[in-house]
């Protein structure tokens, strides 16, 4: 009996584990934008320069960072590239002309000046930080 | 002025003009980017590029520098300028690599216009970029020099986009048609002036510098993203028809303006990449057929008939996020129907010239986002590919390959 508290114990932790590393980012976008979710599958397609506008046809304007435990975290759950993947996935579509790269920010300060500042963004920053100003965007499957 | 100097210009004062109308500062519009890279080639007895079989070559180089701005939130600017150096090729010479006017009507329909990369295969749009590369070298039964200025670029009209099929996945498309630039310096003209010249040397006659100017040039690409999840496949198909021009030797007559003409007729490329984790595997496979004509008396004399075939397959195994180890199996025939080498040796060549195998082992290590090394190991058998530098009086079959790279980019 002991033996199976002890497993009941570990699963339950190893999953609240996995919970939070699935957690480690906040989406968000300019209170003006008037999105409330958006589905795993989209966000992907944004991240790859696949998907460009909103539903309601503007442009959706997307940071992100170049390293770190958020930006780690993101990648992993959405486009399943590792950071250094990610990064030369863009520079194909930079160098070969396919596309404008995608706009790299180096801290969550500049990432929420850019959600601030642009009202068709959308970015992230880690679960502990500040979000005041800016509107969480729900992640749904 | 320059032409190349005129057209810097030229594209600048647009930018910087386009720039000026929307009224924001320059440096909040313009991304400039760009990338260096320098190789070391060292190889047993055939010479990859120049001296290389001797004390080994560091004349392998790129150079590119990419300017890109979004104009209004649908059309977009962007060129970028590449010097590079292949032994005697390039010579470091600052070209207009690709420059074109995007306006995306939405995810699923746009349209460039200017020069713009030939999306051949997998990785011809950016095959100078060695840190999008997964090797320095890479296979030459599909991206080698011989035909790269028909691959390279064209001067048109493209349109593309991606269309979403929900369950089935999605696809990226880009249908092209336009002209290319042939130098005169390009492996293929070369070809052909020593095709005719053999075909008259009975005759006494010669013919001089060929020139050639496109006709006709059409295709597509697409690319099937499977809803497996890394998996996509594709394939391109091109066609292209060119007249060339020279002046016949005659031992009577003199010197007499002729011409010809260079099909590629339904060329295609499949391709295949499956990502599972750290491993990545690619392969692709090539049918480009290559019909010269000399044009005599109003009629056209078939110099040259032949269906070039390749194929490879390559894995990548990334340890962590900086090594990656690859390997690379590429086979290539000068003509599908002769995997022999007869037709090289009626040429008086080698049978070894009808083809070109390559086995290859590389490490690849990214230091960071900005420096990637390289060192790789090719072992060959044949020179089908490959005889561009060689003395054709003086060749091995099987030889090996040393290359060792570094490559900068931002």
């Amino acid at each position: 009996m002991k033996n199976i508290n002890t497993l009941m114990i570990s699963l339950l932790l190893l999953s609240l584990s996995s919970l939070c590393l699935a957690g480690d980012y906040v989406l968000l976008i300019n209170p003006v934008n008037p999105a409330e979710s958006i589905s795993r599958d989209d966000l992907t397609d944004i991240l790859l320069g696949k998907k460009t506008t909103w539903a309601d046809g503007q442009k959706i304007k997307i940071a992100v960072y170049k390293k770190g435990e958020a930006h780690r975290a993101l990648l992993k759950d959405t486009v399943k590239k590792s950071p250094m993947q990610f990064s030369l996935y863009w520079k194909k579509i930079l160098f070969s002309g396919s596309g404008t790269p995608i706009q790299i920010v180096n801290n969550e300060q500049e990432m929420i000046d850019f959600i601030i500042k642009n009202p068709t963004a959308i970015g992230y920053i880690a679960a502990a930080g500040k979000i005041e100003q800016l509107k969480v965007i729900q992640v749904i499957e | 002025m320059n032409k190349k100097l005129f057209t810097c210009l030229l594209l600048s004062i647009f930018m910087l003009l386009t720039i000026s109308l929307t009224g924001e500062s320059v440096s909040e519009r313009i991304r400039i980017n760009g990338f260096l890279s320098q190789a070391y080639v060292y190889s047993s007895h055939n010479d990859f590029i120049p001296n290389s079989s001797k004390n080994g070559s560091f004349e392998m180089s790129e150079f590119g520098l990419t300017f890109s701005v979004d104009i209004t939130e649908k059309l977009r600017f962007g060129c970028q300028f590449l010097a590079r150096d292949f032994g005697p090729i390039g010579n470091h010479n600052v070209k207009l690599d690709w420059g074109f006017a995007d306006y995306k009507f939405s995810n699923f329909l746009g349209i460039k216009a200017g020069k713009i990369k030939t999306p051949l295969g997998l990785y011809n749009e950016f095959r100078d970029t060695d840190a999008l590369i997964p090797m320095a070298i890479l296979p030459q039964s599909i991206y080698d020099e011989s035909m790269r200025p028909v691959f390279i670029a064209y001067n048109g009209i493209g349109l593309y986009g991606n269309l979403d099929t929900g369950s089935v996945g999605d696809f990226d498309y880009h249908l092209f048609t336009g002209t290319i630039n042939h130098p005169d310096d390009a492996p293929y003209i070369n070809q052909i002036q020593a095709a005719v010249n053999q075909g008259m040397a009975e005759l006494g006659m010669s013919i001089g510098q060929v020139t050639m100017d496109t006709e006709l040039f059409y295709g597509g690409k697409i690319v099937w993203n499977t809803p497996l999840s890394g998996l996509r496949l594709g394939g391109t198909y091109v066609l292209t028809k060119s007249v060339y021009n020279s002046t016949l030797y005659h031992p009577l007559a003199g010197a007499l303006p002729i011409s010809g003409k260079m099909e590629i007729n339904k060329t295609f490329f499949l391709f295949g990449e499956l990502a599972l984790g750290n491993l990545t595997l690619t392969s692709e496979y090539m049918e480009l057929p290559v019909n010269i004509y000399l044009n005599l008396f109003e009629e056209d004399m078939l110099l040259s008939d032949e269906v070039m075939q390749g194929w490879y397959v390559m894995a990548a195994y990334t340890i962590g996020d900086k090594l990656t180890l690859t390997a690379l199996y590429d086979r290539f025939y000068a003509d599908k129907g002769d995997h022999q080498g007869l037709g090289a040796m009626k040429m008086g060549y080698p049978d070894y010239f009808g083809w070109q195998k390559d086995l290859a082992f590389g490490l690849r290590f990214d230091v960071n986002f900005n420096w990637t090394l390289k060192l790789e190991w090719h072992n060959f058998d044949g020179l089908a590919k490959s005889y561009v530098f060689v003395d054709l009086f003086n060749t091995e079959r099987k030889w090996n390959m040393l290359v060792a790279k570094a490559s900068f980019n931002f």
